[in-house]
């Protein structure tokens, strides 16, 4: 499908810049060779409230990716999940997530 | 062998309950646990590897961490610290039977046997130098020195699975 031409001539550029504080952080789970598959599901349903089916997919990703963003969400917030993970014995980063 | 007895919910608090039961030789060598793992936080040093694993970096970025480091100051020790200090008091309330110890847990309790036994596990594996999953297929030679390391991270993990495994199925 084609997209229609625009004809408006009102039309300016964007020009809202979003604060560099609202960019979100990534909370990133890397595998580990010990903690078992059930206890990273277990600690997954715990920290962040996902259901089994979610809690799975993302220990998967783990698994066979060697990671997983579990969380996107504001410094202060990524700050307080990788802070439990690690309580957890969980590796966890967080990096600046895409605008 | 480990057993784990779910008791229903308690009559007062609506809250779950279980009794895991171990034989002696088990008890004893959980409640050596605790002590080992206090002495390990309290001198670091010792094995800062193995303490490093317990505490890894939240920032890739060595200035962020640096920063991070500094706010959160000793509010991960001591978080440690006061998790053994609850499962002393844990092992200090077991009832010890004719054949060995159970310990009456709850679900915060499960919880804090889960960090604790996992704390273990990463220690005993990083000390080890494990970089791979470990399997099944992967028997240790009982020749081999560290064999009772290697057979003491495999039951823990057959207990921590137990316990994940009660409180997935009570919901």
């Amino acid at each position: 499908m084609a997209e229609r031409p625009d004809t408006r001539t009102d039309v300016q550029p964007e020009t809202t810049v979003r604060p560099s504080t609202l960019r979100p952080w990534n909370v990133v789970v890397w595998d580990d060779p010990v903690n078992l598959m059930s206890y990273v599901v277990y600690v997954f349903q715990k920290l962040f409230g996902f259901n089994e089916t979610v809690a799975n997919e993302k220990m998967m990703e783990v698994h066979n990716d060697g990671k997983s963003i579990v969380a996107s969400v504001e410094r202060e917030r990524a700050e307080f999940y990788v802070t439990r993970l690690h309580a957890y014995g969980l590796q966890a980063t967080m990096e600046r997530g895409e605008e | 062998m480990t057993r784990l007895r779910y008791e229903g919910k308690d009559a007062k608090t609506g809250e779950d309950r279980w009794t895991l039961h171990f034989v002696e030789l088990e008890a004893n060598i959980l409640a050596s646990l605790p002590e080992q793992l206090e002495a390990l936080l309290t001198h670091p040093e010792s094995n800062q590897r193995v303490v490093d694993r317990l505490f890894p970096a939240s920032y890739e970025d060595p200035e962020e961490e640096a920063l991070n480091r500094k706010l959160l100051g000793d509010s991960l020790m001591a978080e440690r610290k006061e998790m053994i200090t609850a499962v002393n008091e844990q092992l200090e309330g077991a009832t010890k039977t004719d054949d060995g110890t159970e310990l009456h847990l709850d679900r915060a309790s499960v919880d804090l046997w889960l960090r604790f036994m996992n704390d273990v596990r990463l220690v005993i594996a990083t000390d080890l130098g494990i970089r791979e999953n470990i399997g099944d297929e992967d028997v240790v030679d009982p020749a081999n020195p560290d064999a009772p390391k290697y057979a003491l991270l495999e039951y823990l993990g057959g207990v921590e699975a137990i316990l994940v495994e009660a409180v997935s199925r009570a919901g």
